[in-house]
């Protein structure tokens, strides 16, 4: 039971890998933006570089003009601090002739968890310091100024600001190689506010609040495309090279990739829900993608996917075809088997198809074994990468009554335009019939008008009914298209004016 | 004579006037096809809804390793993409989000910031901007 208890409250702290016995300014960034970042503040002092004028490098703090003797107006400020004891030094000088009064005065400034965003609590000061004589441009004095007894060695935060006062003229005061004792406690990553010991139940270095997987140490994050919460739909023409009727609804599928990550940022899986919704073309098409620039070895499996055991694809041990040079997943091989025959979902009032949803994951790391190839970082891993495709199907040449038999043809691939090929495509059909790919040219899946067979619309497409071309469904198609989708980005959205609804299923 | 030289004159104007005229303002507006078979796409068009965009991220140098979770989201906070990144690090993240988002939401620890896009690029530095 104490060892569940140990285990269940592993606290550590995630962010910070070690920690300073000073916290120290020399000012040699010469960027207060740095420092500001990492929870310094600065108040009318700024870094000067004049020539002659830093106590000791290239930088040095410069306050700004002094009105009225106030401690409030030109001050530095540490990050939050647990200070230990000892002495707290740093080196100024006075840098103009003319003032009436100059000094510096240190506060230390509690923490008040009351007081957001800031939370600091009423400044208390512990010294104060005035120059004799102003009017002179005076010597480097170093400072050195004991910890009060009341914050040395606390459990508690606290930050030190060292202000600068006076009264009269312009002479501003000169500072430099500011010396803390004490840890740095601050949280650039939250506002700097104070370290908090942060849950890690898995252990895996990213907090149980960030975590996806707060228990599996060889997860940690979903990332999400087209979003979290936004199937898109991918609406192909599958007569490829033949033009068809643009009516867009021979093959329809929503996607939404789910990308989980571990905390190296490594790829471990992605898993991929893809619902068939529609089979408006009478052949039977399947339906893959291929990962750009990922060779097949990087993934140890493949589940979930719909492959018959009489297919035309030859699938490999690891659930990728084989005979490809990047990882090419096939999600069904026949879009009529999964979902319904000729027509389907494309017809008003005739008989409806429920959708069919495959759940496909891909397995890349398995239990924190990466697979033979290696790892996939997540940066590879982006959505641009995934290169989706349908397969379509030849006429045999035989004419038996009034129907020309088809098989499925695995050469026949169909892209989305500009997306290049797999290894399995049937180059010799570029070029022929509609077609226009030039690859020399990096021209792919467009006819010599640059019409795609087929549409990737992120938000979701509510596609045309049988044999209606998309332009006569959705009426700004063709303003999009010319203006390259500069124009009526909305195309597909339901707005006033968009659509004609008796022609979308 | 007078009326000849008239003439003269008055042809002279209208030539002046005429060479004056721009290209752009004699020619007819251009008129969108009707149908997809009329429709000449742009060879660099891919008929998605979506664009490419990278968001580059400048590190801040830090005292101490500060590692927390990055997360970017489109405006309307829903979540694109997620890694844990050390503050000091200067990255690159390549998204695909739809033609109509001006801009991301990024969160990094506790804190959330709103970055715009632009030309198909965003930026955004952890090193803040000194307001003082």
């Amino acid at each position: 039971m104490k060892k569940l208890f140990l285990l269940s409250v592993l606290i550590t702290l995630v962010s910070f890998s070690e920690s300073m016995a000073q916290v120290t300014l020399n000012c040699e960034s010469g960027n207060r933006a740095i420092e500001q970042g990492n929870c310094w503040g600065f108040a009318q002092a700024t870094y000067t570089g004049t020539p002659g004028v830093p106590i000791t490098g290239s930088w040095s703090l410069q306050s700004g003009s002094i009105p009225g003797n106030s401690p409030d107006a030109s001050w530095l400020k540490t990050p939050w601090m647990l200070v230990s004891s000892g002495n707290i030094t740093f080196n100024a000088r006075l840098g103009g002739l003319t003032g009436t009064t100059r000094g510096i005065e240190l506060f230390y400034i509690p923490y008040d968890g009351n007081n957001p965003p800031a939370y600091e609590g009423t400044p208390v000061s512990f010294y104060s310091y005035n120059w004799p004589a102003p009017g002179i441009i005076t010597p480097v004095m170093a400072f050195v100024v004991p910890v009060p007894g009341a914050i040395a060695n606390s459990a508690a935060v606290y930050k030190i600001r060292v202000s600068f006062t006076g009264e009269g003229g312009l002479a501003p005061i000169i500072s430099d190689d500011f010396v803390f004792p004490g840890l740095y406690w601050s949280d650039p990553a939250n506002g700097c506010i104070p370290q908090a010991p942060v849950q890690d139940s898995d252990g895996d270095g990213v907090a149980n609040t960030d975590d996806a997987y707060p228990n599996d140490p060889n997860k940690a994050y979903n990332s999400y495309f087209p979003s979290a919460t936004q199937a898109g739909t991918l609406a192909f023409e599958d007569l490829w090279p033949a033009k068809g009727d643009y009516d867009f609804n021979d093959v329809v599928v929503d996607y939404k990739l789910q990308t989980v990550t571990n905390a190296a940022n490594n790829v471990v899986e992605v898993n991929g829900a893809f619902t068939l919704r529609a089979t408006g073309g009478c052949f039977n098409d399947g339906f893959g993608f291929q990962i750009d620039g990922i060779t097949p070895d990087k993934i140890c499996s493949v589940n979930g996917n719909s492959i018959s055991h009489v297919t035309i694809y030859s699938i490999g041990p690891n659930g990728l075809e084989t005979g490809q040079t990047y990882a090419t997943c096939i999600v069904f091989d026949d879009s009529h088997r999964v979902l319904g025959l000729c027509q389907g979902n494309t017809e008003k009032g005739a008989a409806f198809s429920p959708y069919v949803t495959l759940n496909v994951r891909l397995v890349f790391i398995n239990n924190g074994i990466p697979a033979p190839g290696g790892v996939v970082a997540g940066s590879q891993l982006t959505p641009a990468v995934f290169n989706f495709f349908i397969v379509g199907e030849t006429l045999t040449g035989q004419v038996i009554g009034n129907v020309q038999p088809t098989f499925q043809d695995r050469g026949k691939e169909i892209h989305l335009a500009g997306r290049v090929p797999t290894s399995r495509a049937n180059t010799a059909l570029f070029g022929t019939r509609d077609d226009d790919t030039r690859p020399g040219e990096g021209k792919y899946y467009k006819t010599a008008n640059n019409l795609p067979w087929g549409v990737n619309i992120l938000q979701g497409f509510d596609y045309p009914i049988e044999k209606t071309p998309v332009n006569e469904a959705y009426l700004h198609f063709i303003e999009w298209a010319a203006s390259s989708g500069t124009a009526y980005p909305d195309w597909y959205s339901n707005a006033p004016g968009n659509r004609d609804p008796s022609k979308i299923y | 004579m007078k009326t000849l030289k008239l003439f003269f004159l008055f042809s002279a104007i209208a030539m002046v006037l005429a060479s004056g005229c721009k290209k752009s303002e004699l020619t007819t507006p251009v008129s969108l096809p009707k149908t997809l078979k009329e429709l000449k796409a742009a060879d660099s068009f891919n008929w998605t809804t979506g664009m490419a965009v990278e968001l580059q991220i400048t590190g801040l140098p830090t005292l101490v390793p500060v590692k927390s979770t990055l997360t970017v989201n489109l405006a309307n906070g829903t979540t694109l993409f997620s890694k844990l990144h050390q503050m000091d690090e200067n990255a690159i993240i390549n998204l695909t989000v739809p033609t109509t988002e001006k801009e991301l939401t990024l969160r990094y620890g506790s804190v959330t910031y709103l970055v715009a896009i632009t030309n198909n690029k965003a930026f955004f530095s952890f090193i803040p901007v000194v307001t003082d």
